[in-house]
């Protein structure tokens, strides 16, 4: 993988066909996640992304916490739009390629692909042992699906961010 | 607009303080630390969400990250909140708490 900034000011994201692959299956399905109710995910992942924590201690209850919880995931319904746009922009699955982002979407991009590592992180509950990358080695199936992707979304969103 | 009898508002005791303590700089923004987030992608979302510059933000994330917590911002409830729900977006784990 290779990130450049364009002359737009947006980044030019280069991918070998396996990485395009992934990151249209992370899309693909983070999409899906971003389209769930917050009460309908695993709720691991609805606490990472529609966390209550703290609220109630504040004054924040009822109708105010469930329009807090409401107006966090109509950001996210907001990423999904851009998704379905980044979907088309993808090399095709199988084929390596460049995908174009537009300046004012890399921020929104990043925060998409964060949202994916939180996720994929409270489905396996995990913690700080868990996220090095030696534990990646030693993790089996769909934990170590989960860790490989956590991994190369922390890269490519490094790479979006020096640019 | 109706009616031209001009009527003094009633002061319900209790929201003279509600008010002053709404509009005081009294609600701390709180980020916590989290095994997830990178640091890079905290020090970008510092920068984004609360305007603070590289220097500063990164001092910020360093406090999150070897104290477990930092408070980014002190501010009128309404702002405070809007901060906290931002940060929140951006998938920080982030509070707000009264100012002693």
């Amino acid at each position: 993988m290779k990130i450049s900034k364009a002359k737009s000011g947006g980044r030019v994201v280069e991918l070998a066909g396996p990485e395009a692959a992934l990151v249209r299956q992370v899309l693909e399905s983070l999409s899906g996640a971003y389209q769930t109710a917050p009460g309908e995910l695993d709720p691991m992942v609805a606490n990472l992304w529609y966390g209550r924590a703290g609220l109630k201690e504040v004054g924040i209850r009822g109708e105010e916490a469930i329009h807090w919880i409401e107006g966090l995931h109509e950001v996210r319904l907001g990423r999904q739009v851009a998704l379905q746009r980044w979907l088309k922009g993808i090399p095709k699955v199988g084929q390596a390629g460049s995908w174009n982002i537009p300046e004012e979407e890399v921020e929104t991009l990043v925060a998409a692909l964060n949202d994916h590592r939180l996720r994929r992180a409270g489905e396996f509950d995990l913690g700080d042992g868990d996220l090095e990358v030696r534990a990646m080695e030693k993790a089996r199936g769909d934990k170590r699906v989960a860790l490989v992707e956590i991994h190369f979304l922390a890269w490519m969103i490094e790479l979006l961010l020096q640019e | 607009m109706q009616g031209g009898t001009t009527t003094t508002p009633e002061v319900i005791p209790g929201q003279e303080t509600d008010l002053s303590e709404a509009f005081a700089k009294g609600w701390r923004v709180i980020v916590w630390n989290d095994p997830v987030n990178l640091m890079s992608y905290v020090v970008f979302v510092f920068m984004r969400v609360l305007g603070f510059n590289e220097t500063k933000a990164k001092q910020c994330m360093l406090e999150v990250h070897q104290q477990g917590k930092s408070v980014v911002a002190v501010e009128t409830r309404e702002k405070a909140e809007f901060y906290c729900h931002r940060l929140q977006e951006f998938g920080l784990k982030s509070t707000l708490e009264a100012a002693a």
